[in-house]
């Protein structure tokens, strides 16, 4: 197949292909590229860790969570505590593989309810909402000394989480009507003697190509559709492609909103169900995507800002809470296991009398991923990625040695 | 010294059509003089709602049980589409843009962001019409201490929820202080980060702000103005920065305020931002301590700094060391073309700023949008300019060529093969979009 960047390039002759050449300089050096994947799913709007993972062995379970409890039959008891809702049936065998990890009771050190102070506590990797000026995977790409083409967002706009000093990318399906070659190499050819503008413009370039292998025409280019939440999927199955190539992404984000469920959440069906079901079927693309051996060097976080409310509020939702549950999935897992300390569910348990109290700090489990899977020390993390979370402490026996 | 009018028009106006940088080249510098004189309207014209009205509907919206709440939210956002409409009209259709990116510069300085406050949609667009736009050619404590009570930013920074915990209020409630207007005053729109004050500091000065909050609606008319509110404020003297206050109620905050405007920190911080912005991403020293030794010898005045700009031999030897910012782009592309805005429709223009990811007033953080190369040439942010240029030059239908209105819109930069490139174009669309999309229209 030609892509879009030999056409430009056969187009233009010696000028573009020097341009094109010069244009991964650290690459050509690179033979200690790190072949670890990251993957960060944001959850956005706060998830019900609860209507996720059921905890169907608390004796208080059913008469807590009310009309919006889960019945055992309907659960998939990959646990004889927990269990994951039935929206969530491509996971299970992810479970049972041992390639996820269910952290249930789990939060950010955030005591407050403000979905943006928490987006950006999570995102920043900071103790105060507007801490730091850089995201912790934009520092993380820092620490790892991390080529141009380390990190790739997918979806519209970077994510904090991603913002920051070191070189990053972001990529969406295009909402524009397709441009044509023509207009391309145009382009190519006025930004030639702009050193800013050809670079830039030849990565873009490089990221379409990539785009081309991923993901189909029809879904690069599908105007408004694509900012719909399927996009989601479609999203994480390219997301797996590109980092299973030698050259592309080892990093990269993914965000998937309509988690705050105030008013009408449902239970076995309704909103919340769809939502779960397109976050597992995304998961289950990526996996595919990627291939075995890539996945097996892959570990996969999925957090939210905060939980919510424990019980339902008067609009059969739930309200912004604490504690919710962590999701991480990959080969790279020691996983098949909740990690957990099980605050309960008595009214006593409850955090404020309200939420599901959080037992473990998501920070630490992130710290631990770090730790372990890319080998970096205790000091530095402490000191780049999560400044100040000395007391955090991190969970160690995620990640297989 | 010899006064470029692409800098003129591109640097401290918003882009220029062939008419204008005509007029605009028989003397770039007069031109820019000229839009900052006193009898200049710095105002936003139209009929529009003030604060107060505005702010009784968002005290509304916080109020309204939810399905209420969605009626009044899409009110509300109705009203902050038509203030952006109205904004961007006259940033696309003024003779005085240096005005215009005035405001945006210190209204983006002074960040309010509806991002995590969606609620604040509607008071955006006054804030800047009422905190902002009166003072860019006044003096800058004045428009802090503007900015400092207007309730978009009280909100904004959560002010309205501080308490000072010995108050009359904060005994019986139990409820406590709130630092973050504190804390983003001295660190973002005054002293700059790291800036010689300390935690200790900023709590202090919190409580000093503690009572500055929104006059709740009244039953029988009024409210939805700043009020200091006696009985919310942590009472006795505080000591900021070494200095004692002993001033009682908002005295002490004023006081406070007009100590920060005035210190050398400030002075450098300014400074450095304004020279950033209108000469280059790193801007030279020599540059800043003209800007810094102009804020403190004019006490903070905002004209004789913007005079003090025009002026300054750094801001004319480069030619187009800045980018143009998304919405920077898109008003200059209609500048470009004299396009009147009903052929697009503003719905579909804010439709483009969302893809390009800049909405105004909908910056990340309090720390409002960032103002380097870096922030806004990512490839993906690259591809939309590239394509959003050809989707415009396609909705304008330009008849013939336009290399002549390349030639004389781009006269007075080096531009390098792209006006032979234009001319080669297959089309006048992709020859517009072309123009649109070289380096020298998406720098300035």
């Amino acid at each position: 197949m030609v892509t879009r960047r030999d056409f430009i390039k056969g187009m233009c002759g010696a000028a573009a292909l020097a341009s094109t050449v010069s244009f991964y300089p650290s690459l050509a050096f690179a033979n200690v590229r790190t072949d670890k994947r990251l993957v960060v799913v944001l959850l956005r709007g706060g998830m019900d860790g609860m209507a996720a993972l059921a905890p169907y062995g608390d004796k208080n379970y059913q008469s807590l969570r009310g009309d919006l409890s889960l019945n055992k039959d309907v659960l998939l008891r990959v646990d004889p505590f927990f269990g994951l809702h039935p929206s969530l049936e491509p996971l299970a065998n992810l479970y049972k593989k041992g390639e996820m990890i269910c952290v249930p009771a789990s939060a950010l050190p955030y005591r407050e309810r403000s979905h943006f102070d928490a987006q950006n506590m999570l995102e920043l990797g900071s103790s105060k909402p507007h801490g730091l000026k850089s995201g912790w995977l934009n520092r993380l790409v820092d620490t790892i000394n991390g080529d141009d083409n380390m990190a790739l967002a997918f979806g519209q706009g970077m994510p904090t989480i991603m913002r920051g000093h070191a070189s990053v990318n972001s990529w969406a399906p295009s909402v524009l009507p397709d441009v044509g070659d023509d207009y391309l190499s145009l382009i190519q050819k006025v930004y030639a003697n702009d050193k800013l503008f050809s670079q830039n413009f030849a990565r873009a370039m490089d990221i379409q190509d990539m785009a081309m292998d991923a993901v189909s025409g029809n879904e690069r280019k599908m105007t408004r559709k694509s900012r719909s939440p399927q996009a989601f999927v479609t999203m994480a199955g390219a997301a797996g492609q590109w980092l299973a190539k030698q050259e592309g992404p080892r990093i990269a984000t993914l965000e998937l909103g309509g988690w705050d469920t105030h008013v009408g959440q449902g239970t076995e069906g309704g909103r919340l169900a769809n939502n779960l079901s397109l976050f597992a079927r995304g998961i289950g693309e990526m996996k595919q995507g990627m291939g075995q051996s890539a996945w097996s060097k892959t570990v996969v976080i999925a957090l939210t800002e905060f939980g919510r409310t424990a019980r339902p509020n008067g609009n059969r939702g739930t309200d912004h809470g604490t504690a919710s549950t962590a999701f991480l999935f990959g080969g790279a897992l020691r996983g098949g296991r909740m990690v957990h300390k099980w605050p309960g569910l008595g009214d006593a348990d409850l955090y404020e009398g309200r939420d599901l109290r959080p037992t473990i700090d998501v920070n630490a489990i992130v710290k631990g991923v770090l730790h372990e899977h890319y080998g970096i020390s205790q000091r530095t993390l402490s000191r780049d990625i999560y400044p100040n979370s000395q007391n955090s402490g991190l969970i160690k026996g995620l990640v297989r040695a | 010294m010899s006064y470029n009018p692409y800098v003129a028009a591109h640097r401290f106006g918003l882009g220029s059509g062939a008419e204008e940088i005509k007029i605009i080249s028989k003397d770039p510098k007069s031109w820019l003089h000229n839009q900052v004189k006193s009898e200049i309207d710095t105002s936003l014209k139209g009929s529009f709602k003030n604060t107060q009205a505005i702010t009784k509907q968002v005290i509304k919206i916080r109020r309204a049980k939810t399905k209420e709440r969605k009626q009044l939210m899409k009110a509300g956002f109705d009203l902050y589409r038509h203030e952006m409409e109205m904004r961007f009209k006259q940033a696309v259709a003024t003779n005085t843009p240096l005005i215009e990116r005035l405001t945006m510069f210190w209204s983006n300085h002074f960040a309010v962001s509806l991002k995590g406050k969606p609620y604040l949609a509607a008071l955006t667009g006054v804030y800047e019409r009422e905190a902002i736009r009166p003072h860019v050619l006044g003096k800058f404590s004045d428009m802090l201490l503007s900015v400092v009570e207007h309730p978009a930013m009280l909100a904004y920074l959560d002010n309205v929820q501080s308490i000072g915990p010995n108050s009359i209020a904060g005994k019986r409630r139990g409820k406590g202080l709130n630092e973050n207007l504190a804390r983003e005053i001295m660190e973002l729109h005054t002293l700059g980060v790291d800036e010689g004050y300390s935690q200790d500091d900023v709590i202090e000065f919190a409580k000093i702000l503690t009572g500055w909050t929104v006059r709740p609606p009244k039953l029988f008319g009024g409210g939805g103005e700043f009020e200091f509110i006696e009985r919310i404020h942590e009472p006795d003297k505080r000591v900021l920065l070494g200095k004692t206050y002993n001033q009682k109620g908002q005295d002490q905050g004023i006081a406070a305020l007009n100590d920060l405007a005035k210190h050398p920190s400030t002075a450098r911080f300014i400074a450095t931002k304004l020279a950033r912005h209108f000469i280059s991403d790193d801007p030279p020293k020599s540059a800043i301590k003209k800007l810094e030794r102009s804020f403190l010898n004019s006490g903070g005045d905002l004209r004789e700094l913007t005079l003090t700009l025009i002026n300054m031999p750094e801001v004319w030897e480069q030619q187009l060391p800045k980018i143009k910012t998304p919405y920077e782009m898109v008003v200059a592309s209609f500048r470009a073309v004299n396009a009147p805005i009903k052929k697009v429709g503003f719905k579909k223009i804010a439709q483009s700023l969302a893809l390009l990811d800049h909405l105004p007033f909908q910056a990340p953080s309090p720390q409002g949008w960032p103002d380097r190369a870096d922030d806004w040439l990512s490839p993906n942010a690259m591809i939309n300019r590239v394509e959003w240029c050809h989707a415009f030059a396609q909705v304008m239908r330009p008849k013939e060529n336009p290399l002549e209105l390349a030639q004389s819109v781009l006269s007075g930069v080096s531009s390098g093969d792209t006006l032979l490139w234009i001319e080669r174009a297959p089309s006048p669309v992709d020859g517009l979009a072309l123009l649109l999309a070289s380096p020298q229209w998406q720098r300035r």
